[in-house]
């Protein structure tokens, strides 16, 4: 394994936080869509799972998105709108089971770990520039 | 084993735990994913003994202890394991990564301090 192996298995770690970062985004988008896009109920919060890849030439692990889903076990919040067009007999309003104070703390996390990444590319740039120096 | 050789090899040990390293913060989110570290005493171990299993195919892998010279070891001791079975800490591999560079930057100048000795050498028989 040379630098540039470690540096891509850094970029592949800033992929897959790029792509939680845009679950996340679609999930705070959607926080109050009463109406999913198949038009069956409401928003359902999506999720993501990360899979380690293990680089054959290197035999060290970079990261792989395995699949995005929605979560089915949070339930949905329930708000009393008798108004509201889409109220049931009771007079309430399915909403999305998203909770921004969660979605929140998960984007948090993604940033935290895709400075973790960078800096884990920056030391291999630096490392790799030393190195050349030698040269001098 | 020459002073050339041996930082060689010491720094062929710290570009290989580099990467294992970033490979371990790439996963920092990933399910049932325990860090991984690599044993300088067995990598040298397996370099001065000079063998290991022989890949003749690019699919082949090196596998843990196996050839070449990259040993992935599974860390879970020093570790807090959390609910989804990741064993990853991203300030003890920042702190891995820290001691990594410093000594990759000290052993760079040994080697320029080393290469400087031959020029002198050479300089003072002109």
């Amino acid at each position: 394994m040379d630098l540039q192996a470690s540096t891509a298995i850094s970029a592949s770690g800033l992929r897959a936080q790029n792509a939680r970062m845009k679950v996340i985004a679609e999930n705070i988008a959607n926080a109050d869509s009463t109406i999913n896009a198949a038009g069956t109920g409401p928003y359902q919060r999506k999720m993501i799972a990360f899979r380690a890849a293990v680089d054959k030439a290197s035999g060290a692990a970079s990261v792989k998105v395995d699949r995005v889903g929605g979560d089915k076990v949070t339930p949905y919040r329930m708000a009393f709108e008798p108004g509201h067009p889409l109220a049931d007999a009771q007079g309430l309003v399915k909403y999305p089971n998203v909770d921004i104070a969660i979605e929140s703390a998960d984007m948090r996390e993604a940033t935290r770990a895709y400075e973790a990444n960078l800096m884990a590319i920056d030391t291999a740039r630096q490392m790799m520039s030393r190195s050349l120096d030698l040269l001098r | 084993m020459d002073l050339s050789n041996a930082l060689k090899h010491r720094m062929d040990f710290l570009v290989q735990r580099q990467g294992i390293v970033s490979g371990n913060i790439a996963n920092v989110n990933t399910p049932d994913y325990a860090a991984r570290d690599i044993d300088f005493r067995a990598m040298t171990e397996r370099h001065l003994a000079g063998q290991g299993m022989v890949t003749t195919d690019q699919q082949h892998l090196n596998g843990v202890g196996g050839g070449g010279a990259m040993a992935g070891a599974l860390n879970t001791k020093t570790y807090p394991v959390r609910l989804d079975g990741n064993a990853v800490t991203i300030e003890e591999e920042m702190l891995k990564m820290g001691s990594i560079r410093s000594e990759h930057a000290l052993l760079n100048s040994a080697y320029a301090k080393y290469t400087q000795m031959y020029k002198t050498a050479i300089s003072t028989g002109r």
